[in-house]
């Protein structure tokens, strides 16, 4: 075996073993790279909604159709952007502290599920795609978001031996 | 085949209370909607109807494929549990406090029935989810 090869075999034992050893700093997974970009991608989606609560609250954004959310949709929104706020703060501390992780994105994912149901069902019939394009925008993309939540529970690592 | 789930009589009386419910409510909305006909709040009933449909689809669906994620996947069966109290509880939330001006339930003592139950049939999920979370063991 040339020298070379044996140096490669070295360098990769030693570079498996440092990997387990970062694993386990302070008794917690490291998680992947794929878990923090779906959590970036996650907290942007959940705070561009709630600018953009903000901004139909303060009637800072033109090209909505003001009767349609006299019917209703702006309490409902203004209930739910609470909500998901709150519940993605719940989400990013667990993630911190490695605890019922999996857990609570499976709550978020059925309750971003549920509503976008209920918003499909209660309000589709009051007004055109093309009426609401910023709300309509934020419902087309909620399936990614959806997929988003589902994944980032499975590529989750809750224990050392997961990582 | 659930024997070997090592799971407690309470757990079995929890999704007894659960699946009694879900049949009453499937019962009740099919068999006999209540009063329908009030024209004052038509388009509330004409919602809440609509609404509860496509739910008793994801409820019909729910009890279909619960034993089989319970008797096969009981790894996966808490997050599964997990998902259905959730849903369970926030529907409850949702119908009471967010979504009461859009909607309106038909009225009917059956129907009243049905929300007089739901607390406990949240209860009962919520006990399930805790067993299998807390107690429960994948069988070897």
């Amino acid at each position: 075996m040339s020298r070379k090869k044996i140096i490669n075999i070295e360098i990769e034992l030693l570079l498996r073993d440092a990997s387990n050893v970062l694993s386990k700093v302070k008794d917690r997974p490291v998680q992947s790279l794929t878990f923090k970009v779906l959590l970036g991608v996650i907290n942007l989606y959940i705070l561009m909604g709630f600018l953009l609560y903000l901004l139909v609250k303060g009637s800072l954004v033109e090209g909505i159709n003001t009767d349609f959310l006299d019917q209703g949709y702006l309490s409902i929104l203004n209930t739910r952007a609470t909500v998901v706020l709150v519940f993605l703060m719940i989400l990013n501390i667990s993630a911190y502290y490695n605890y019922g992780f999996k857990y609570l994105s499976t709550i978020l994912f059925i309750y971003m599920l549920n509503s976008a149901i209920d918003i499909a069902i209660l309000f589709s019939g009051f007004s055109q795609i093309a009426e609401r394009p910023y709300f309509s925008v934020f419902q087309l993309s909620r399936p990614l978001f959806l997929i988003c939540l589902i994944w980032i529970a499975i590529v989750h690592k809750d224990q050392i031996k997961d990582a | 085949m659930f024997k070997s789930l090592q799971l407690s009589k309470a757990f079995w009386i929890a999704i007894s209370i659960a699946y009694s419910y879900c049949l009453f409510v499937l019962y009740v909305f099919l068999i006999s909607p209540g009063d329908v006909f009030n024209l004052e709040i038509a388009t509330q009933y004409y919602f809440a109807i609509k609404l509860t449909t496509v739910r008793l689809v994801f409820i019909v669906f729910a009890l279909i494929a619960y034993p089989v994620i319970l008797s096969r996947f009981l790894k996966y069966a808490k997050y599964v549990t997990v998902a259905l109290t959730a849903w369970a509880f926030i529907m409850y939330i949702e119908d009471y406090f967010i979504l009461y001006s859009m909607i309106e339930y038909p009225e009917g003592s059956s129907i009243d029935v049905v929300h007089l139950l739901r607390p406990i049939f949240i209860i009962s999920l919520i006990w399930m989810c805790f067993e299998l979370i807390f107690i429960a063991q994948p069988r070897e």
